[in-house]
């Protein structure tokens, strides 16, 4: 899939999380990239004033011309690692962690913090493998030589590795993922220990540990 | 400098390093703080700027007057209720005659209200928020590129009119990243105008009346008067040398839209159906050319982040019913213009899609 064009000839991409779950260093890291391979680039954030747990939303804009109108309200492509997002914006595709798709929409579901942990091992680097399946959907080819000064400068290699991993999924791949219930569970409970004020380590850490564990009580 | 991905904020604080700012102090508070934060990194590599993070907005407001007259080009940034605190100081800087400049961006008010979202409610209070009759610059950019020229300008219009001057921002406008070449964008910088103290003069800085040997005229309407007058001709004057505007879009439509910070941006999609107007001096109110503007439509919509304050103006200006679209609660979208211009009849719902094309 590669994303349609909005109509001031820009693409608009949206990333729709939670205080925490790392919207910021996604969009960051594409608008950098967009901007060494010389797209014109907004970058919007509308986030609650909650640290943790709040709605954080990127809103991200590129093409060949200034662009005007910097609010999204039509993605080409959402990418979803909460739903806090504002509740008027229509995505044409979605890209989504586990149980965040909703009726209707044209979408697929990938464990992007699980497949952090399995591929990477560590959950932040879901996040950049969520930016290169971003990428891939939204038809933006790049070298290594543009992405590297995007990328944060810790683990660069090992995110250059995890955006390249991402960006290479094929449907097949993600087909072959996706259904694995326990991916479900671990994105749901990751998403509510952000949510409750865990910081990302802890809260990996408790989505992998039964709810009747004490752990969860702290 | 190549083109680089540069926030609102941001450029606000290149454009007042390259007015000649040596001095800031703040207090931080959302969705400001970029601008404080920036500064204090700025100071630890360029000892000859000063920075101060002061206890409150009320020292920090201060603390730039006192900047200015000893000597520096000075600033402070803050958001609504900061800008609240601030009045009283900006006051006594238009009464003493202080050019320094203060940066609001504003958010949904009032009180702390909602910290991170994007209002446009500070309009009147940038014009009337102190005590007493004073003639306020205000300007107010729409994207990243004017923060920073416009940064340039409130420092250049505060040291020709010898005043305070407002730089109003949004929480979007602040926060938004374009890319952006500042070595592209050419400013005439003006120079310090004031001697500082300890430069030989005697000068007397008070909020009290006071005759020009410092004798105080507290009693006396004619030196108020004549005080009055000379400071605001003055501000009128200088103030006709920033006029500031833009008008466009489709100028042969019935409907003017006025918009203003990041409304401007936001109807942009509209741009085939109506009209613009857009301030970028916010005050003193650009009478004339917006009698012009106006004379040529039928319909006149402003269409900002409050609840009609820059429409109550352009009605007084115009002598003529105006038409509101307030965006209101940090909901400033596309959308929310459509509903509102839908409402008032001015649009077709169907007409105009979500992205702005038609359908």
């Amino acid at each position: 899939m590669s994303a349609a064009r909005a109509g001031d000839g820009a693409t608009s991409i949206v990333i729709d999380g939670i205080g925490g779950q790392g919207v910021r260093v996604i969009g960051n890291t594409m608008a950098l990239l967009l901007d060494h391979m010389g797209y014109e680039v907004t970058l919007l954030y509308d986030y609650d004033s909650s640290v943790r747990g709040g709605m954080s939303v990127a809103f991200l804009k590129y093409g060949r011309q200034p662009i005007d109108n910097p609010v999204v309200e039509v993605a080409d492509v959402t990418l979803r690692l909460g739903d806090r997002g504002p509740g008027h914006l229509e995505s044409r595709y979605v890209v989504s962690d586990i149980d965040l798709v909703k009726p209707g929409e044209d979408a697929e579901e990938i464990p992007f913090l699980e497949l952090g942990v399995r591929e990477f091992g560590r959950d932040l680097f879901g996040n950049m493998i969520a930016l290169g399946r971003l990428l891939r959907l939204a038809g933006v080819e790049f070298n290594d030589e543009d992405l590297a000064p995007a990328l944060p400068r810790r683990y660069q290699a090992e995110n250059m590795a995890a955006v390249r991993y991402g960006y290479a999924l094929t449907d097949e791949q993600i087909r072959h993922i996706v259904p694995e219930q326990a991916a479900a569970e671990f994105a749901e409970d990751y998403a509510e220990a952000i949510a409750a004020g865990h910081p990302p380590k802890e809260a990996i850490e408790l989505a992998g540990t039964p709810r009747d564990d004490a752990a969860w009580a702290g | 400098m190549a083109r680089r991905l540069l926030q609102g904020n941001e450029a606000v604080l290149l454009g007042a390093l390259r007015a000649g700012a040596t001095y800031y102090a703040g207090y931080p508070i959302s969705p400001s703080t970029e601008i404080l934060m920036r500064a204090s990194v700025h100071a630890a590599d360029h000892p000859e700027f000063r920075f101060l993070q002061a206890e409150d907005e009320i020292a920090s407001a201060n603390a730039i007057i006192g900047a200015s007259l000893a000597g520096a080009k000075s600033f402070t940034a803050t958001s609504g209720p900061g800008f609240s605190l601030m009045q009283e100081a900006i006051g006594y800087a238009h009464k003493v005659g202080v050019p320094c400049v203060f940066v609001d961006v504003q958010r949904v008010g009032p009180a702390t209200g909602m910290p991170t979202m994007p209002g446009q409610g500070d309009i009147l209070q940038s014009r009337y928020g102190s005590s007493g009759d004073y003639t306020s610059l205000v300007f107010y950019p729409s994207s990243v590129v004017e923060c920073y020229r416009y940064a340039v300008e409130a420092f250049n219009a505060a040291e020709e009119s010898l005043s305070p001057v407002v730089l109003l921002t949004d929480a979007f406008i602040a926060h938004l990243n374009e890319v952006v070449d500042l070595d592209a964008i050419e400013v005439e910088v003006k120079e310090r105008t004031l001697p500082a103290l300890a430069s030989g003069q005697t000068r007397l800085f008070t909020g009290v009346l006071v005759y020009a040997d410092g004798e105080p005229a507290t009693a006396d309407a004619d030196e108020y008067l004549r005080q009055y007058e000379e400071a605001k001709a003055r501000r009128l004057t200088i103030a006709e040398r920033y006029a500031f505007h833009e008008y466009g879009w489709n100028t042969e439509a019935e409907t003017l839209l006025i918009a203003y910070g990041i409304t401007r941006r936001i109807c942009q999609p509209l741009a085939s159906h109506f009209a613009l107007w857009r301030p970028v001096r916010i005050w003193p109110v650009l009478e004339r050319e917006l009698r012009e503007v106006a004379a040529r439509h039928r319909n006149i919509v402003v269409v900002e982040g409050n609840d009609g304050q820059y429409a109550g103006v352009v009605e007084r200006v115009l002598r003529r019913d105006v038409a509101r679209v307030p965006l209101l609660g940090g909901r400033m979208s596309l959308e929310a213009v459509r509903e509102g211009l839908a409402r008032l009849g001015l649009l077709a719902p169907e007409a105009v899609g979500p992205a702005g094309a038609a359908r």
